[in-house]
């Protein structure tokens, strides 16, 4: 790594660094120590314990192979007597098939790097994402709790006091009829609404969620609204795309937004900010013709470069590649093409770890 | 990173063959890779994420991630480059994936200091006060900017080395820094610590 120039020097700035770094310097044992458990992480990725790891280093094949192994279908028959409460890991078509009953207290544990379908009496679906935990509260009307992991529900129009409810962490969606999904991590709670019309209720109070728009409740409390991004919306489409088949019910139609950028045109200078400040309005980063092989620039280029224009020539070719791949997954999951649209995020994921959406992409994997 | 008695060429050299060895599958080679390049790793994800617990296994991610991905570095560029990007990208997702967490604890009040300047106590714990006012500031940032402003004015990256670690044009990077400059200003705006401190990270 290179080493820092000459820049931000003085007292204060030095104590503060003295403070950050206050405890960055580990010991010779403890380096060991940490070797030692990566090795093992390593060794256990290997024998294939882990995913998507083993998922990541097998490459495209297996994702596809494992992709097509995990349909299945549950029908949960409202109206049955409910029996004991069980508990289902969909870990393949072998174990739930379908016409298997799921009742009142059942839970539903997808395992990480599968997805599974829940089709209701009533022709709603739920498509539940890798590491997806439900719980059936009450099987009669449709009121499930989602603990872990994400949901992409399809349901069809119900009539008042037969609404679908979702629990999904500390937020309730109550469901009359729409698409929208919802997930729970780490004590945070997301819901995006696709289409139609929910009431959202986080236990102080309740409040109308209009389409095109995603809810996110903190786990300190804080409540978000803002418009969905592409990226939202992808991760729930291929939700629906892990258990997609020819005898399947329809992927619900998610209307995918243009890739917003974070960079707004940059200013001449750093410093002083004398120019007005850039238009916030945000460009699509750059297509290339055809993706590159080598995902770095060659070299850190000269520090002359600060003042000049973006890159050109191999560099620039480089750093449109994965931009170029997310493009097209982006294209081949509006053009219907899921699992291509899913291949391509895993190529993203595998070849490009340093690209600029890698974060994104692994968000809407949910791996 | 060095090892002491090894000169820079020879622990070059030294580094070329550990990344061949890793990327040819041997996972001893990528260990000793983890011995070269931990304390950097360390100190680059602190510096864009703050001080925080999950240190340890956010660098075990990266070098995860590394193992995962060095079948796509042809050594073009410099591991350590190829290595930074990588760490920067982890510490970017975290801070996506850690949207919404608390902030950490509040040390003690810097007021009760105020009347014991330059004493090494004092000095420690406004430096501690003044990390914990700046990242309560980062947390509100996007991801990206954060990432950019730190490389920049905390690690000391030149415009052209943040550009290259982020996978972006310089221009794209400037503009980054530039927005996190302004918004963090306007955050600090009438601190009194942390205003001469970002005087001096930004002069």
């Amino acid at each position: 790594m290179s080493e820092p120039v000459n820049h931000g020097q003085g007292e204060l700035a030095a104590r503060f660094r003295r403070a950050l770094h206050a405890e960055t310097e580990p010991g010779p044992a403890r380096l060991e120590f940490e070797r030692r458990r990566l090795l093992g992480r390593l060794a256990a990725e290997a024998a294939g314990k882990r995913f998507p790891a083993a998922l990541l280093a097998a490459g495209l094949g297996l994702a596809t192979a494992l992709a097509a192994a995990v349909i299945a279908v549950v029908v949960v028959r409202t109206g049955d007597p409910p029996p004991a409460a069980e508990s289902i890991e969909l870990s393949g078509p072998w174990r739930v098939r379908p016409g298997d009953a799921v009742s009142r207290g059942a839970a539903v544990r997808v395992p990480r790097g599968a997805g599974a379908r829940l089709e209701l009496a009533d022709g709603s679906v739920l498509w539940l994402g890798p590491g997806a935990e439900l719980v059936f509260l009450d099987g009669r009307t449709g009121a499930v709790r989602l603990d872990a992991g994400r949901l992409l529900a399809g349901v069809k129009p119900r009539p008042p006091g037969s609404e679908l409810r979702v629990v999904a962490g500390r937020l309730e969606v109550v469901v009359r009829g729409t698409v929208f999904s919802a997930s729970a991590e780490d004590g945070r709670s997301l819901v995006r609404l696709h289409d139609g019309r929910v009431d959202l209720c986080d236990g102080r109070g309740s409040f109308d969620l209009r389409p095109g728009f995603e809810v996110e409740l903190s786990r300190d409390g804080a409540v978000s609204l803002r418009p969905i991004d592409e990226a939202g919306a992808l991760g729930d489409l291929l939700i629906a795309g892990r258990t997609a088949g020819t005898n399947g019910p329809p992927v619900p139609r998610i209307p995918l937004p243009p890739v917003i950028d974070d960079d707004p045109p940059a200013p001449a200078a750093i410093e002083p900010p004398s120019p007005a400040p850039a238009p916030l309005r945000r460009t699509p980063p750059p297509r290339a013709a055809a993706p590159a092989a080598e995902p770095l620039p060659p070299a850190v280029p000269d520090e002359t470069d600060d003042a000049g224009p973006a890159p050109s020539g191999k560099a620039a070719e480089a750093a449109a590649a994965p931009d170029d791949l997310y493009l097209r997954a982006l294209d081949q999951a509006r053009a219907g093409d899921l699992d291509g649209s899913r291949r391509a995020l895993l190529d993203y994921l595998a070849r490009f770890p340093e690209g600029r959406y890698w974060d994104r992409v692994r968000d809407i994997l949910g791996e | 990173m060095a090892r002491t008695g090894t000169s820079g060429d020879a622990v070059a050299a030294e580094e070329r063959d550990l990344v061949e060895q890793a990327r040819a599958g041997d996972r001893e080679a990528l260990g000793e890779l983890f011995l070269l390049h931990a304390v950097a790793v360390r100190r680059l994800l602190t510096s864009v994420l703050g001080p925080t617990v999950d240190l340890d296994d956010l660098i075990q991610d990266v070098f995860l991630q590394v193992h995962r991905s060095l079948g796509g570095f042809r050594g073009d560029s410099r591991f350590g480059t190829w290595l930074h990007r990588v760490t920067v990208n982890t510490a970017v997702s975290h801070l996506r994936r850690a949207r919404g967490r608390p902030p950490p604890a509040s040390p003690e009040a810097i007021a009760d200091l105020a009347d014991r300047p330059g004493s090494d106590a004092w000095e420690r714990l406004t430096g501690r006060e003044m990390v914990r006012r700046l990242y309560r500031i980062l947390d509100e940032l996007t991801p990206r900017r954060r990432a950019a402003w730190t490389l920049f004015d905390i690690e000391g990256h030149s415009i052209a080395e943040v550009a290259t670690i982020l996978g972006v044009p310089a221009a794209v990077a400037k503009s980054r820094i530039w927005f996190a400059r302004r918004e963090i200003r306007k955050r600090a705006a009438g601190d009194d610590l942390l205003g001469p401190l970002l005087e001096e990270l930004e002069r």
